[in-house]
């Protein structure tokens, strides 16, 4: 099979009801109804489009639900795996980010990847739900209730309204002034998670199909049966479709590396700056809870901590043990950011020092095979 | 596995949060990003309270019998309970509610105490007062904080209730100055001000209110307190902001105490004692008294009946002569009027345990 | 070397303590403000526990090991040497200055190489001074 392919569902009303040919919803319902895999998780909308949350189906028909993309969705299915699903055999829809955080616990024993199917999507950024909705107000004047699909193509935020009109709005423009997507993706470098089984997207694709890059025997085999079955059909993309994929991607990455200098560079936070977040830390371990990388059963921290205190941790103790625990395997998913009560830019210092130890080992966390050289027995 | 959203009820902020059950049970939490008040993010306290509140679970109706409780049947306790109900008059009956109790659920049982004419009813509210006795006051919301020219903060809001402290510093990006006072002179909210003031005694401090702070109030700023002492601190408080006409932002404690203000008397500590002392059958409702300030000077064990309505073991029910066994805030659906008002409703997660019954079946038996 | 300033020393059993020992007992002169912890194996020592150390109020922290391939349980002073390596950059995103903290492979018959790197340490120390830390340092 070639490793570029076009798929789109067989069946009509999926066809039109899921994005691009409706071909992940269609995926899904074949794992499901031939009981390949015990249940899928995905996201669905939960009151509205601002509003993704993770759902665990075990009934084909509901698969439905979870058709079509949701931009505002910046969840983390990883942890659920591991949490609560570690022992059924799972088919999970991932960005990068989600895609990443299970390559670091697979690597960690935490749940076994054979009985895993991963499907990727291609992944320009997600936006936080809220700023998203101040920001259809501001910079698009319209009630946030209109809208009933956004979508990110061609270097803008597009949205569609309830009476089939479109908007868009450059995405440089809004960044500029601070709004569209969050800071993490804005500088995160995966694109294409290609440490899943296949990677669907739009990028390159004909009208009306998914364009799919079919990365593991696992992948190839699933595309067959699925074929074979009768859910899905195929056809090869041109070269053409293969260079414009390849070349937005290309953009993207350059894009995301001007954020990681802006960010982790020319303005990154001084360290005076850096205390006076310190100073506002409420020792609410809300970083540590959400994040994917992080499970310990026993936390180091906890025991440096014991008593309360109505003052801020030192950082040196708190932050800076999480810092040498997990940030070689930080994965720029900004959870900890995005839960932080108090506003403290965390992700950045964690993925910085994650850049760093990439630097000084070769390390990159999420992508690398192996288990970060700390973890290794060997002398050498 | 299954997320669902909720309204956090460990404070009366009024977070979203989701929790996640799974085979019946909720065993974990999941950031509820939509939510206009906390986008997803949330304190430890309230990520936890899950748990906190399935400790010490009581499912099962419990009698005393020769000073120890026992499992008994619903029948039982209702027949037993309905007895003493009887054999006493409406003035010898009193009810405490807490603060924790669904808009719904206040409504049920006004409805009851009405129709039995039980006038000694009310809940601890932690010496906040009715508002509705202070019309001219303006209350600021949660978007104000952000347009405001200066608050002062009372209390440890940053570790107590995160998520003012958040927009605190919101404001506080944005340059707006922030003063505070507390009890203790160092705490996260005093390090997070451009100035503090150390107190030891509440009201003595509102005697004596510093010029410094009065020369910053004005109608663009506002005052944030979670503590009172009494009452009558904040009627000394209502004389400063009316000479400023600033607008204050009282964050009670208790996921629904706004709410409950609208059907029952919010009592202080003295208030409370002299309602006990006037019945000889008590009705508690989710209400622990004895984890209430001063709750150590009220004795419990001196009614003919002591009846309490509650989802856990706790100091207070265990003194009861009956508990009876109802559903948890996860457990059910219905409403919680935050602190600033706003009326939100969640959804039940999971089921109640099928030996446990609602507040509105507890009370149409009663 | 200014008294006021504290170096936290982590010395392995078998090597550098041995080296502190040696330099001891030929009774060179080293700087009194290095305060020696021995542990078993520099593979025994956490980058926490140099923070922790310089959390409570170390100007500088140095450990100590067995040069590579000495190790006394085969393979500890190449899992610290793994972690030495991240050291530096953590402290400094964390506001400390990389130079504060020095790692050395000290043999026990070493006792003078134990003696210049301390004193070269110690000199390095007293040039930077006590460490500032500009987060609130809270005393109960």
């Amino acid at each position: 099979m070639s490793k570029f392919l076009e798929i789109r569902s067989k069946n009509k009303d999926i066809c039109t009801l899921g994005e691009c040919g409706g071909s992940i919803t269609s995926i899904l319902q074949y794992l499901l109804e031939t009981k390949v895999v015990d249940g899928v998780l995905n996201i669905k909308k939960y009151d509205d489009i601002y509003d993704g949350v993770p759902v665990f189906i075990t009934d084909p028909k509901e698969i439905l639900e979870t058709a079509g993309s949701l931009h505002c969705a910046p969840t983390m299915v990883a942890d659920l795996i591991s949490e609560y699903l570690d022992d059924k055999k799972l088919a999970v829809v991932v960005k990068p980010c989600d895609a990443m955080a299970i390559n670091e616990l697979v690597k960690r024993n935490r749940f076994n990847s054979e009985n895993l199917f991963i499907i990727g999507l291609n992944c320009g950024g997600t936006l936080m739900p809220e700023p998203a909705q101040r920001m259809f107000e501001l910079f698009y004047d319209l009630n946030p209730e209109d809208i009933i699909k956004e979508e990110i193509d061609k270097g803008q935020i597009i949205v569609l309204l309830k009476d089939g009109t479109e908007k868009g709005v450059k995405i440089d423009e809004l960044e500029e002034k601070g709004w569209g997507r969050r800071e993490n993706c804005q500088r995160c470098e995966v694109k294409i998670p290609r440490n899943t089984d296949i990677v669907c997207g739009n990028w390159g694709a004909t009208e009306g199909w998914t364009f799919t890059e079919v990365i593991s025997e696992k992948g190839v085999k699933l595309i067959n049966d699925a074929v074979k079955d009768g859910f899905i059909e195929s056809k090869t993309p041109s070269d053409k479709q293969i260079e414009i994929r390849a070349k937005l991607e290309k953009i993207m990455e350059k894009l995301a590396d001007k954020f990681q200098k802006k960010q982790l560079n020319t303005e990154y936070p001084s360290i005076e700056k850096w205390d006076e977040y310190w100073n506002r830390c409420i020792e609410c371990y809300g970083c540590r809870d959400v994040c994917p990388i992080c499970w310990c059963n026993e936390c180091e921290i906890e025991r440096f901590f014991e008593n309360e205190s109505l003052t801020p941790p030192d950082p040196l103790t708190f932050q800076g043990v999480r810092l040498t625990h997990m940030s070689f395997s930080c994965i720029n998913c900004g959870q900890c950011e995005d839960v932080c009560p108090v506003h403290i830019p965390l992700s950045k210092i964690y993925y910085k020092a994650q850049k760093n130890y990439r630097e000084n080992t070769g390390y990159i966390a999420g992508i690398t095979d192996e288990l970060p050289p700390l973890y290794s027995p060997e002398n050498e | 596995m299954l997320i669902k959203h909720t309204i956090c009820s460990f404070c009366s902020v009024g977070c979203g949060i989701n929790l996640i059950s799974n085979n019946g049970k909720v065993v974990g939490t999941y950031p509820y990003k939509k939510h206009p008040i906390n986008e997803g993010k949330n304190c430890l306290r309230g990520r936890s309270s899950y748990k906190d509140i399935q400790e010490n679970r009581i499912i099962v109706p419990h009698q005393k019998q020769q000073n120890k409780l026992v499992e008994s049947s619903w029948e039982d306790a209702f027949s037993l309970i309905n007895e003493s109900l009887k054999s006493h008059s409406q003035d010898e009956i009193g009810i405490v509610v807490s603060g924790e109790l669904t808009n719904e659920e206040n409504a049920i049982i006004k409805n009851f105490a009405e129709s039995r004419g039980i006038k000694n009813i009310g809940f601890y509210s932690h010496n906040f007062p009715n508002f509705k006795g202070y019309d001219d006051l303006s209350f600021a919301n949660y978007e104000d904080l952000k347009n405001a020219n200066f608050l002062f903060i009372i209390g440890n809001i940053i570790v107590d209730n995160p998520l003012i402290g958040r927009r605190v510093f919101m404001a506080k990006d944005n340059g707006v100055p922030v003063f505070s006072a507390d009890y203790s002179d160092l705490t996260t909210t005093s390090i997070n001000s451009d100035k503090h003031f150390k107190f030891f005694s509440f009201s003595d401090f509102l005697d004596e209110f510093p010029n410094e702070i009065k020369n910053e109030l004005n109608k663009d700023s506002i005052i944030i307190f979670n503590i009172l002492e009494s009452i009558d601190n904040f009627d000394k408080l209502v004389e400063i902001v009316k000479k400023s006409n600033s607008k204050i932002l009282p964050v009670l404690p208790g996921s629904n105490s706004f709410g409950t203000m609208n059907y029952f008397l919010p009592l202080d500590k003295n208030e409370l004692k002299e309602l006990l002392s006037k019945i000889k059958v008590l009705i508690t409702v989710e209400a622990d008294i004895l984890t209430y300030d001063d709750g150590d000077n009220i004795n419990l064990h001196n009614f003919d009946s002591f009846i309490a309505i509650d989802t856990s073991l706790n100091g207070t029910s265990s003194i009861a002569d009956t508990i009876l066994p109802t559903s948890l805030w996860f457990e059910k659906s219905g409403t919680f009027t935050n602190t600033v008002g706003t009326n939100q409703s969640f959804e039940k997660v999971i089921e109640a345990p099928e030996t446990t019954n609602s507040i509105e079946h507890i009370f149409s038996e009663l | 070397m200014s008294d006021d300033l504290k170096v936290v020393g982590f010395c392995c059993n078998w090597c550098s303590y041995g080296g502190a020992d040696t330099a001891g007992t030929a009774r060179m002169q080293y700087p009194p403000n290095i305060r020696i912890i021995r542990v078993m194996c520099s593979g025994r020592i956490t980058i926490s526990m140099v923070l922790k150390a310089f959390s409570d109020g170390a100007d500088g922290v140095f450990v100590g090991g067995c040069h590579m391939g000495d190790c006394h349980y085969s393979s500890g002073n190449y899992k610290w040497r793994r972690r030495a390596n991240m050291v530096g950059d953590t402290i400094e995103l964390l506001g400390i200055d990389r130079e504060r903290f020095r790692f050395e492979w000290i043999s026990a018959s070493e006792g003078e190489k134990f003696q210049t790197t301390m004193s070269s340490f110690a000199k390095k120390i007293d040039e930077m001074g006590s460490l500032h830390r500009h987060f609130k340092k809270i005393h109960s």
